[in-house]
């Protein structure tokens, strides 16, 4: 039963990190934008995003209620030791989910939809780096109990060292690289479509750096990232995946089909958070004094994790029909275009423009 | 300002924010549903217009209150990780299904929004109403946990651990239902009487405008429904709340003494210190009656209770009269311009009464806020009522001004763009939806 748990618990956090990060990542894509493309990117982001944003966020209050309801234990501990980072990024999320739906429904277009456009994308930028940290201070694990220190010691200095910083810009080029990959197979003109490729070449270069910087920063404290890594079978499984799967992906994006390019950037994202996540499991937090708390330890007793598990099957029934007519309606190609002659293989990208899919000839 | 204070205060602060959201994402999918409804039946443009323009304003109010109930769901844990600690697997499960029906919320929003032109018109209509269903839905498990905060169930207290956990018997809880059904019919009054109050303000601008009487007309029809009905619920509640939570009820009430045949004070400003109420009058019997059912039934007193048990007595009472006081006003109103629909339509949009109506604007969500005040504030010192004190529940971290003031800033300027957001969707009406302008009122 609570491997069952475990599995949505997981899942949800991979679903939310390959969804709701391309969203994170479209913000970080908007401001790795020249000024002549804003308006394209700004459009562009608005078609892809605006009919899914809400129920790709879903997947992190998902998680959460997961945790609260299926591991009380360590929501409450990671609740007092991450406040501040937590709350920071409550702050984003809420700024930039606001103001990208404040800057499409604006009755009018003029200096205001500049400051929401702004407002988006720097709380974007900001929510993911705060995420990487989180992240990056649990896998750290140097934390002190809340009786046991002072207050920057406790609430500050667990999750703002060099090498959370590094893994929260890790996290922000991992995001924008979705947002890329998600963008270029959305009907875009070639000029954006060129503009998303060269910025996917630069985030894939940023990537690798900053994984060496991750990396150089956890050897600088003392974090025995390798050997936490290389003891997980399953991270080393994850890891040697992730890095195979960049090959197809780069090939496939050259189509114009774009599902298996979205296909391989999901199986690849999936790959990096499960990795991650097996190399913490089953251990949460890590106390700096050696102690820890593990997440079988936190888990509510049984008649709760049949309940919720019960809760989760049955809402998965609703969930997901639901989630497949959405992206069905929103995320397929038109119904209506005509026959479209088999691609050959290898047919270099053309630019499919701006179609209407009201319009069978579109 | 006290940690504890400061902790209080942003979940206040975020409760009262997120819930004029959460009103209107459960009952303005209603209107909207009707609007559309007509539209499909009809194919009057006025009907095409007026969905388009709710559901616009249901986009921009519902990605609100999803961004802000996102942060209400850490919140709980932030500020309050010792009540999660233990609440979490008792409670945990209607949130579990809150989430589920949120989940499906914001799918049919999608659906919905986007849809037009891509679904076919009853699937479309019917992602319109799921919105509104699975918004009520999660309207209801939300109740239901806070129901049980007042009411707790399903478990045994030992030595500070609960055991023995039943979370099916936590979720339906003695409070749930009335709670839950007095929160959801505040919802469909409240937003009813603010579309009505805005769009009648606009009609007084824009006089004879189509758009705007049909607007009126479907929104005060929820409205006062709503409003009518809720005496009832709130009767069987207050009934509730003299069994299960005495002090809450002498609070609100301002009831100091125990006293059999007791009345039923209106208005007056109460000294807890003193337990006397100034400026105020009682209607003999009547709390008795309401409280009982029998005009010779005892009502317990606050004096009857420890005093550090009480909750702050002022603030309750005046809630309490608020909200009633708004509540009766709403229906007075929803049943007066009912009537002259009915009996004088000639003067159901003359100007003195669309001031009337605009006037009401806010009323709902008034009273919403005061009701809220009263229950949350009444059960105070308590976050689980009689077995955890808020205090204790409290998390460690210290400096907690720190994201009470960042949350205030957040959300203080949040509610300027959002009235200043709404300012100028009104001003686009008359550019946008002007066709009805010609059509036949009567009609």
């Amino acid at each position: 039963m609570l491997e069952a748990i475990l599995f949505f618990l997981v899942a949800s956090l991979v679903l939310y990190a390959i969804l709701g990060g391309a969203d994170y990542g479209a913000g970080i894509v908007e401001l790795m934008s020249p000024a002549h493309l804003e308006d394209q990117i700004e459009q562009a982001v608005y078609r892809a995003m605006a009919p899914v944003w809400e129920a790709n966020h879903m997947w992190l209050i998902l998680a959460v209620v997961i945790l609260f309801n299926g591991f009380p234990g360590a929501y409450a501990e990671i609740s007092v030791l991450l406040h501040m980072p937590l709350t920071l990024m409550l702050i984003c999320i809420i700024i930039r989910g606001c103001a990208f739906t404040f800057r499409h429904y604006d009755a009018f277009v003029d200096k205001s939809t500049a400051l929401y456009s702004k407002a988006f994308k720097y709380s974007s930028l900001l929510a993911t780096t705060l995420m990487g940290m989180m992240a990056g201070a649990l896998t750290k694990g140097q934390f002190i109990s809340a009786d046991q220190g002072s207050y920057p010691e406790v609430y500050w200095l667990p999750w703002t060292s060099p090498f959370c910083i590094a893994v929260g810009v890790f996290t922000c080029i991992l995001f924008a690289f979705q947002a890329t990959v998600f963008l270029i197979g959305e009907p875009i003109s070639i000029e954006l479509r060129r503009h998303c490729r060269r910025l996917a070449i630069i985030l894939q270069i940023f990537a690798i750096v900053c994984g060496g910087i991750v990396f150089f920063t956890a050897d600088y404290e003392n974090i025995p990232l390798v050997e936490l890594f290389f003891t997980h079978p399953v991270s080393v499984f994850c890891a040697a995946m992730a890095t195979i799967l960049i090959y197809p992906l780069w090939r496939s994006l050259r189509y114009i089909n774009q599902w298996p390019a979205r296909l391989f950037l999901g199986s690849q994202m999936s790959c990096i958070s499960i990795g991650w996540i097996a190399m913490q499991y089953p251990l949460l937090v890590r106390y700096k004094d050696g102690s820890h708390l593990s997440l079988i330890d936190a888990a509510a007793p049984p008649e709760t994790l049949y309940y919720l598990l019960w809760a989760l099957g049955v809402g998965s029934l609703f969930i997901f029909p639901a989630l497949f007519l959405l992206f069905r309606v929103f995320k397929s190609k038109p119904r209506a275009r005509p026959h479209r002659p088999r691609r050959a293989a290898g047919q270099p990208l053309v630019d499919i423009g701006h179609f209407d899919h009201k319009d069978p000839f579109g | 300002m006290t940690d504890l204070l400061a902790a209080r205060s942003q979940m206040a602060l975020s409760l009262a924010f997120h819930i004029i959201f959460a009103c209107i994402g459960m009952a303005m999918p209603l209107l909207m549903a009707t609007a559309h409804a007509l539209w499909l039946r009809t194919r009057r443009q006025v009907y095409y217009d007026l969905t388009k323009a709710w559901s616009r304003g249901v986009a921009i109010f519902f990605a609100t209150g999803a961004v802000s109930g996102t942060a209400l769901s850490f919140e709980l844990g932030l500020l309050w990780p010792g009540f999660m600690e233990h609440a979490g697997a008792i409670i945990g499960m209607p949130f579990s299904w809150e989430g589920t029906a949120f989940f499906v919320e914001a799918i049919a929003l999608g659906l919905f929004l986007y849809g037009w032109n891509r679904l076919p018109d009853p699937v479309h209509w019917l992602s319109g109403v799921v919105v509104g269903l699975s918004g009520l839905a999660s309207g209801m498990f939300v109740i239901s946990a806070n129901a049980w905060m007042n009411s707790p169930a399903g478990f045994d207290w030992v030595g500070g651990q609960a055991i023995n956990i039943d979370p099916w018997a936590a979720m339906f809880n003695d409070r749930m239902l009335n709670m839950g059904i007095h929160m959801l019919i505040a919802s469909v009054a409240a937003t009813g009487f603010a579309v009505a109050g805005l769009h009648a303000l606009l009609l007084i601008r824009n006089p004879g405008h189509l758009f705007h009487q049909k607007a009126i007309k479907i929104a005060l029809l929820f409205g006062s429904v709503a409003a009518l009905v809720q005496p009832v619920s709130g009767d069987l509640l207050a009934k509730e709340t003299a069994v299960k939570q005495p002090l809450k009820l002498a609070a609100m009430e301002a009831h100091f003494e125990t006293e059999k045949g007791a009345g039923l004070l209106v208005g007056g400003i109460p000294d807890p210190d003193t337990g006397e109420v100034r400026y105020g009058f009682k209607i003999p019997w009547l709390l008795s009656v309401l409280a009982y059912g029998d005009p010779d039934a005892t009502v317990k007193g606050l004096n009857d209770f420890p005093k550090e048990e009480h909750p702050n007595v002022l603030l309750t009472h005046l809630s309490f009269q608020i909200m009633v006081g708004l509540g009766s006003l709403m229906m007075l109103v929803g049943a007066g311009w009912h009537w002259l629909r009915w009996r004088k339509p000639q003067h159901m949009f003359s100007p003195r009464v669309l001031w009337i109506l605009a006037v009401m604007t806010p009323s709902g969500f008034l009273a919403v806020e005061a009701g809220w005040c009263v229950t949350e504030l009444g059960r105070q010192p308590w976050i689980i009522y009689g077995v955890m004190k808020t205090k204790d529940a409290l998390t460690p971290m210290p400096g907690l001004w720190l994201p009470f003031t960042l949350f205030t800033g957040v959300y203080v300027i949040l509610s300027v763009v959002l009235v200043f957001l709404m300012i100028r969707q009104i001003r686009s009406i008359p550019a946008h939806y002007s066709q009805g302008a010609g059509e036949n009122p009567d009609a």
